[in-house]
């Protein structure tokens, strides 16, 4: 009787919550561990090549060439100059056909050379199918600079080339082989102040450039 | 506004701003695939009292000039050889590959008014000579004898005495082969006996501007009103498409029309006043057909500079007398000049009002009477406004003897055969984007002046935009070679070439 009555009085024992030692929790994690393929201080070579396949009337198969100054793990600095050809779609052979008699007042790149900044933010690592770990890290960038353009109207008594302006964000990838070198991906999307001679009017123009490149990493400081 | 957000916002305003804007130009001319090679020419024969030996001459000679346009032969096309020969003759032989029609009426409008006087002829019809000179002969040419008033001729059958040869030797047969000349006897065997004589001899007023435009009132499906204008035509609507054959039309879509005009004497057409030199009224007509035309004019004696010091020298020299044209020395022009009449009324020498008799003076070659060169005038001036062709049909004085036929034409042959200097476009262009490549060499806009004698435009080499015809005209040595790629961009002025399928 006692001991029943001690246990319909006596006040359950509330569990404590787990203690857990010597484990990090996700919301402690501010940084990717082990960082094996630190960018500061280092210098990139990179080149790539890209298809700009977006235009109605020009694709334009191109190269590019760069280096790039890494301040630190999310900034650098550097250049990009390229070049390509635009080379007319079916579309636009279709067009100035007899059949129809039509030819679009169109520019194709030939040339670009560009500066700016690239901000990484995000240095990650993902699994391939459990048997492999790449490391690669997400970067926005912010170039400047002058594309140089031919218009496919000749045009003597002017100019056929066209020298723009152009305003150049991109985004991209980085994944590393190795040490001293990494695959790029990158998508960028030129965009050009260009002034047109023959109907002397202004334009904006996009470029929007898929590439896909190589790069060479200088040695990294110990 | 999360990072999320921000992204997605600015990838759509990148994706909305994507699609590149291009002003869409036309394009014209391209590798012969475009440009027309259809002719049609219009013979406007002369055919009063005096040009029965012109009408003869073109008669025995024109055999010749149809057959180098009437070459039947189908170029073979079997591999590189042919190929090579095909393209040699072609340039050798432009007018073997001219698609053209043939037609003839006369400058008698009171009788004719326009109406074709042969078959319209065309490349590949059965015996295309034979057929247009039969016509010619019997429908179209003046054979007086002494019953015609001022013929010169005497009677017939008689060797010698009129224009038209006498050959004893000539046997008619049915359907004879024209024997090369024209003969008394052959003209009774293919237009009948006694039926070419005294026949077809039009009016003393030889109208050759009113004609073509009667020819073209007769041809085109919808002719502008002008045509059925009372004051002076004579055509109804009954009229519209009497020169057309069938469905063969005298004027063709995209053909360049060639009239021919042969006459001894100048225009005297109905809608111009006598005196004036200005032919503004028939251009300005013809300009509502929309038809490219190039005049040929096989006329009198238009050689204004006889004593060979200039046509603006300040003496002229003509029969025995010297005229001073600039007697104040104020320049040809000067509107100051008063003698003879040549400026009363101050508007400048060459208007309206002007004393037709002061400007210019007689062409002793000629048949136009002093005083009426103004006709001559009227024919020169269409013939550089049309970029054709003016051949005086006599040799130049003191010989003044008739030009050999044979010579006027081959000049005709060649100016077809160099029928390629203008491109028409399918819109109009905005002239200041036009941009022509030839061989994938850009040629160069023409620079031009005023010939100080007929107001026209004389351009350099290179090329200009007529808006009569709305083409692209070549000038000198930037005409294109036979087969040369052309291409003429231009931005059409409407601001959209035509309604794309996308």
């Amino acid at each position: 009787m006692h001991l029943l009555f001690i246990g319909l009085t006596s006040v359950g024992a509330y569990a404590q919550d787990n203690v857990t030692i010597g484990v990090v929790d996700n919301d402690d994690l501010h940084v990717v561990q082990k960082i094996l393929y630190p960018k500061t201080s280092r210098t990139e070579l990179h080149g790539s090549v890209g298809l700009m396949p977006f235009d109605a009337y020009l694709t334009t198969p191109n190269a590019q060439l760069g280096i790039q100054f890494h301040n630190s793990e999310t900034l650098s600095f550097g250049a990009v100059a390229g070049g390509g050809y635009g080379l007319k779609t079916k579309v636009y052979r279709d067009l100035e056909s007899p059949g129809f008699g039509v030819v679009p007042y169109a520019f194709r790149y030939l040339t670009s050379v560009l500066g700016g900044v690239e901000w990484a933010p995000i240095y990650a690592k993902a699994s391939v199918s459990g048997a492999q770990v790449l490391h690669y890290d997400v970067y926005l960038a912010g170039r400047a600079g002058v594309s140089v353009e031919q218009s496919l109207i000749p045009n003597t008594a002017g100019s056929d080339l066209a020298l723009a302006p152009t305003l150049s964000p991109a985004i991209g990838t980085r994944v590393w082989v190795n040490d001293t070198s990494t695959l790029r991906f990158e998508f960028r999307d030129d965009v050009l102040i260009e002034r047109r001679a023959i109907t002397a009017s202004t334009h904006v123009k996009q470029n929007a450039n898929v590439l896909v490149g190589y790069s060479i990493w200088s040695a990294a400081k110990k | 506004m999360t990072l999320k957000r921000t992204a997605l916002l600015s990838l759509c305003v990148l994706l909305l701003a994507g699609c590149n804007r291009y002003d869409l130009f036309r394009v014209g001319g391209f590798k012969q695939e475009s440009f027309s090679n259809k002719v049609d020419l219009l013979f406007v024969l002369d055919n009063s009292t005096s040009m029965t030996d012109e009408s003869i001459a073109l008669a025995n000679n024109f055999d010749d000039f149809i057959s180098s346009l009437a070459d039947q032969q189908e170029l073979p096309s079997d591999g590189v050889t042919d190929a090579t020969a095909n393209y040699i003759q072609s340039v050798r032989e432009r007018g073997s590959v001219l698609n053209y029609q043939v037609a003839l009426t006369t400058t008698d409008i009171p009788n004719d008014f326009g109406a074709l006087k042969t078959e319209l002829l065309a490349r590949g019809d059965n015996k295309i000579e034979q057929r247009f000179i039969d016509d010619l002969l019997c429908n179209a040419t003046c054979f007086c004898d002494e019953n015609t008033p001022g013929c010169l001729c005497g009677p017939k059958d008689e060797p010698g005495t009129c224009d038209v040869p006498y050959d004893a030797t000539f046997t008619c047969t049915n359907n004879p082969e024209f024997p090369g000349s024209v003969s008394q006897q052959y003209l009774d065997c293919v237009c009948g006996e006694t039926k070419w004589q005294n026949a077809n001899c039009g009016s003393g007023a030889e109208e050759g501007l009113e004609a073509v435009l009667m020819a073209m009132c007769r041809s085109h499906p919808n002719p502008p009103s002008v045509c059925f204008d009372k004051s002076h035509s004579q055509l109804d609507k009954s009229d519209i498409g009497s020169n057309n054959e069938g469905d063969r039309e005298l004027l063709r879509e995209s053909s360049l029309l060639v009239p021919i005009i042969l006459s001894d004497e100048g225009d005297v057409s109905r809608r111009l006043v006598n005196g004036q030199v200005s032919i503004d009224t028939y251009t300005e007509i013809f300009d509502q057909f929309r038809q490219r035309m190039a005049f040929v004019v096989v006329g009198p004696d238009n050689d204004w500079d006889q004593d060979g010091l200039g046509y603006f020298d300040e003496t002229y020299v003509y029969g025995t007398s010297t005229t001073s044209r600039d007697s104040d020395g104020g320049g040809e022009y000067d509107g100051t000049e008063v003698e003879n009449g040549r400026d009363p009324t101050g508007g400048g020498d060459d208007d309206a009002s002007a004393n037709p008799g002061s400007k210019p003076p007689r062409l002793p070659c000629s048949e136009v009477p002093d005083g009426a060169a103004w006709s001559v005038v009227r024919y020169e001036t269409m013939t550089e406004v049309t970029r054709g062709r003016y051949i005086p049909i006599t040799e130049a004085a003191p010989g003044c003897g008739p030009r050999r036929f044979t010579e006027i034409l081959d000049q005709l042959g060649e100016m077809l055969a160099n029928l390629a200097d203008a491109f028409p476009l399918q819109s109009i262009p905005q002239t200041d984007t036009i941009t022509v490549i030839v061989d994938d060499v850009e040629v160069t806009e023409a620079g031009s002046t005023t010939d100080d004698l007929t107001g026209q435009s004389v351009f350099t080499d290179g090329w200009s935009y007529r808006s009569t015809d709305n083409a692209i005209v070549f000038h000198g040595t930037a005409v294109p070679e036979f087969n040369a790629k052309v291409e003429i961009y231009y931005l059409p002025q409407e601001g959209k070439p035509r309604d794309l399928p996308f």
